[in-house]
């Protein structure tokens, strides 16, 4: 008590116990045994987000019907929210915390609309003018397409080389048309190289070398993985088996394939397989989709296998096909059933032969739908270690130091968003490389705010009948606004929205609006911990002490 | 415009033409539909302002007390329990001197459970530091609480409007609502001198040393010293503009009464009747209407008071082990200002039993015959 009023008569006191002036003096923040600060969780959707998008952040500015802004925020990690929007396997959404509070948020239709937007309106960020600097990107896949577009937005002149007429490797060649429309991908592509010089038809090892390529500063080669693997089957060359991967480029090279009436078998339980069935379905075949385990074993993501369940699609598990014979114009599969025995090294349960039940079936096509893997051989000097990891001691010096790797190329998950991600971190790898700086990637939030972080309070649920349609509502929709109701769902999870809940709770006004957010005025802050209650995403908690 | 309405309906259109700011309440029976109405004139936009739902009486009171600092004109109603609960904030809101405006709907404490009327509720909030109004008519009942809101204003003391539970309540009378203007004229927007503003921040009602404490106890006591003539000012101006008066104690067939019954609430309904009946019996009965517990309309009592009758006082309310508070009040302020008379104190209609004619008529009985006990407590309707 420093500063204390003594009233001699009872006139000079005020008429109710109020101060005479300000009590700033009184630095009440002394009293404090705890202290808010930013828990500095990251959304869940943020967390498992392969290609490391924003995910929250631009949920957050379509709420505030911020479009441009969430467009730009968006593809500063991922230049395809389009297609994306369409394949993507959407972990974004496994872990949403309103799972548990009604039904998780549908980002990826979210990111849909907002990619669709971005054609809509044939948006274009202004390009920066180019530098000194030339980079070669070999394989116009999505990574390399993300490195192409990333180094281009780093003033970096960039060549594209693709084996293929057209670029976009497998969201091209490889993903049917009805999950991906191909007037969308040229949209998207187009946009996304914007200021690229793109070189069609030249494979490396057959049109050019690693070598011809020494003129250039730097080299990413992100040629995919496209080789599919063998079954092992005898009979596997016979007329009229064929991989599922190569049928998918066929179909996708527009060559007029018929299968009215044709007997199909697909081998394979992953998306691909999926792919495939579902393009044989649509050509006329009656198809038999073959896997060697049960439902619950398939690596297809459970959505495909969910699409694929609801078309006449027969699904025969617990089967593996061992000889595959001509019969003149059809082709007699031979097959063992099986059972699933001792978990493998994946975790999954290994499928062993029943024996004495093996069984024939008569097929016009085979299609092998059993899994991919890279090829480098062409490369030259390239190879791979048994681990996958690769072994670049054969590549001559001067190219070696300046040589980029990734994509499917490099042992990671074989999806669209990780392939942006490996793209478009090799931009920025290549970009510090050419500056002459060590390249750090950002550091990574590892805690993930969970529903016991947010305040339920403060979001109200969607009604039943609502909660039954939003996604196919929000998959059929081509309104951009659908978006932002859909943003507006978002509970921001562990990340501040300004809400000004912290600033309008504290009973000691010692929250402080500062630009983006807000701060506690130590002076002042008595630690009751009202500001960390009332924070609707989790984003404040209480720290012991009187200091952060 | 006359129209028939409920005792809470009156309370919910004087709080509209008060053009009160911040309304925060609790429901319980028999108040609930004073604030559901007002929820529906806040929802429909014919009243502009905050109505904030609460968890209980007691936050419904905080809230009242953290609004009312703001200097923003603030309204509560409650019944019994709910009071009760608020006892705690009921002192923070006359220490700290804000004037907010709350009606009681007078109702029984329970245990045993009831949701039926006595005062006993109102009364045992007497020591707060509130002025507490009891009104016996609707019409008396939308004056009170517009009234009230320039009284509490004025004095910075808060101010409860009390009637009894359902006999009012839920009792319909024509009432005389008066335009929103002529209640504007009356009844200015609130002036508050000292309000919380972050831009001028001062502390309120923070910690008070010995030095100083008593003090405040004394100024806030000096203001209910003044209240009675800052009332009766603003009463005057309200018959002027209105042309309806209300004094802090009524008399009916008083002046040459020789047995006189003092009365609040409902019961002086019933009490006029039965005075009317006896009086064509040549019986020379009389009534004195309190209307006021707090300040305590001492000076008004005594003037009213006739001489050589005989005086009962009659109480729905019961202060267990003492008596009916009125009684004691009647008493103190006699024995202060050295009038020393016998004052015999009826306690009937506890818990929503009816006071009837023949009740009060019994009362009169033994007034008159001098069977009225003046050391101890006459019940009355007790089934013994």
């Amino acid at each position: 008590m420093s500063k204390f009023v003594a009233f001699k008569t009872l006139a000079e006191m005020p008429e109710l116990p109020v101060s005479e002036a300000r009590m700033s003096w009184n630095k009440t923040g002394s009293w404090r045994s705890s202290t808010p600060a930013h828990r500095g969780k990251l959304p869940p959707c943020n967390f498992n987000c392969p290609a490391g998008e924003d995910i929250r952040g631009y949920l957050d500015l379509m709420k505030r019907g911020k479009v441009a802004e969430a467009f730009n925020l968006l593809t500063e990690k991922n230049p395809l929210p389009a297609v994306c929007g369409r394949v993507c396997y959407h972990p974004c959404q496994t872990d949403c915390n309103r799972q548990s509070f009604d039904t998780e948020l549908q980002i990826r239709s979210v990111e849909r609309l907002i990619g669709d937007w971005g054609i809509s309106k044939a948006y274009r960020p202004e390009l920066p003018p180019v530098g000194p600097h030339k980079v070669a990107v070999i394989g116009a896949g999505p990574a390399g397409l993300a490195a192409a577009h990333y180094l281009r937005q780093r003033r970096v002149s960039v060549t594209l080389f693709d084996e293929n007429e057209k670029p976009g490797g497998i969201l091209e060649y490889g993903i049917p048309s009805y999950r991906l429309d191909k007037d969308t991908l040229k949209a998207e592509l187009d946009r996304v190289l914007d200021g690229v010089e793109f070189k069609p038809q030249k494979r490396l090892g057959r049109d050019m070398e690693l070598r011809d390529l020494a003129g250039y500063d730097a080299i990413f080669l992100a040629t995919g993985a496209h080789k599919s693997k063998k079954m092992f089957v005898s009979g596997e060359d016979t007329k009229g088996v064929e991989s599922g991967l190569g049928f998918l480029k066929r179909i996708n090279s527009g060559e007029n394939i018929d299968l009215n009436g044709k007997q199909v078998a697909v081998v394979g339980g992953g998306n691909t397989a999926c792919d495939v069935a579902r393009s044989a379905c649509r050509l006329g075949g009656q198809v038999t989709v073959l896997y060697r385990r049960t439902e619950n074993e398939m690596p297809a993501f459970a959505e495909e296998i969910e699409e694929m369940k609801a078309e006449p699609i027969d699904l025969e598990f617990l089967v593996a096909p061992f000889k595959i014979e001509s019969t003149g114009n059809r082709l007699k599969l031979s097959c063992h059933r099986m059972e699933l025995g001792e978990p493998d090294e994946d975790g999954r349960r290994r499928p062993v032969v029943v024996e004495g039940n093996d069984f024939d079936m008569t097929v016009d096509q085979v299609f092998a739908a059993i899994g991919e893997d890279p090829d480098i051989s062409f490369a030259g000097g390239l190879v791979y270690n048994a681990d996958w990891t690769l072994d670049l001691s054969g590549v001559e010096d001067n190219l070696r130091d300046k040589l980029f790797i990734g994509g499917d190329i490099l042992p990671q998950p074989r999806t669209v968003p990780h392939a942006v991600a490996s793209g478009r971190m090799a931009a920025e790898q290549i970009d510090a490389f050419l500056k002459g700086v060590p390249f750090e990637p950002a550091a990574r939030v590892t805690e993930v705010a969970g529903a016991e972080d947010v305040n339920f309070a403060y979001f109200s649920r969607l009604n039943a009948a609502r909660r039954a349609h939003l996604r196919d509502e929000l998959k059929s929709s081509s309104d951009i606004s659908a978006a932002a109701d859909e943003a507006n769902r978002c509970l921001s999870c562990g990340v501040c929205f300004e809400c000004d809940n912290c600033y309008n709770f504290c009973p000691d006004l010692a929250v402080v609006r500062t630009p983006g957010g807000y701060r506690a005025n130590l002076d002042y802050c008595k630690g009751c911990g009202i500001c960390a209650k009332e924070c609707p995403s989790g984003t404040l908690g209480m720290q012991g002490g009187r200091a952060v | 415009m006359k129209k028939v309405l409920s005792g809470n309906e009156a309370v919910s259109q004087a709080v509209r033409l008060a053009r009160v700011q911040v309304i925060s309440a609790y429901p319980i029976t028999p108040q609930t539909t004073i604030s559901e109405k007002l929820s529906e004139l806040c929802g429909s936009g014919e009243l502009d302002a905050r109505f904030v739902k609460v968890e209980s009486e007691h936050s419904a009171m905080a809230t009242l007390v953290g609004a009312a600092s703001t200097g923003v004109r603030t309204f509560t109603a409650t019944s019994a329990q709910g009071l009760a609960l608020m006892h705690e904030i009921l002192f923070w809101a006359s220490g700290a001197r804000l004037p907010i405006v709350m009606v009681d709907v007078n109702r029984a404490m329970a245990a045993p459970w009831t949701i039926w009327c006595d005062q006993t509720d109102s009364v045992a909030q007497r020591d707060t530091g509130w002025l507490q109004f009891y009104c016996w008519s609707n019409q008396e009942i939308l004056d009170t609480v517009v009234c009230s809101f320039r009284i509490a204003e004025q004095l910075l003391i808060p101010t409860m409007v009390c009637f009894d539970g359902f006999f009012i309540s839920h009792t319909n009378e024509p009432v005389d609502i008066p335009e929103q203007k002529q209640v504007d004229r009356f009844l200015p927007p609130r002036k508050a001198e000292y309000l919380l503003d972050t831009k001028a921040p001062r502390t309120f009602s923070g910690g008070t040393m010995p030095n100083m404490f008593m003090e405040f106890r004394y100024k806030l006591h000096a203001a209910f010293e003044r209240a009675q003539s800052v009332i009766d000012d603003i009463y005057k101006q309200f018959h002027k503009s209105f042309d309806r008066q209300y004094l802090p104690v009524e008399a009916y067939h008083a002046k040459d009464a020789e047995a006189v019954l003092i009365v609040t609430g409902s019961a002086a309904s019933t009490a006029l009747h039965t005075v009317n009946k006896l009086r064509e019996q040549g019986r020379k009965a009389g009534i004195l209407r309190l209307r006021q517990l707090r300040p305590f309309p001492a000076e008004s009592l005594i003037d009213h008071l006739p001489a050589e009758a005989v005086i009962g006082v009659l109480d729905r309310n019961l202060s267990p082990g003492t008596g009916g508070v009125f009684s004691q009040e009647v008493r103190a302020a006699l024995l202060r200002k050295g009038v020393h008379r016998p004052v015999h104190e009826f306690v009937a209609g506890l818990g929503g039993r009816d006071i009837t004619a023949d009740n009060i008529e019994k009362m009169f009985d033994a007034l008159e015959n001098g069977r009225a006990e003046s050391s101890k407590i006459n019940w009355v309707g007790l089934n013994r």
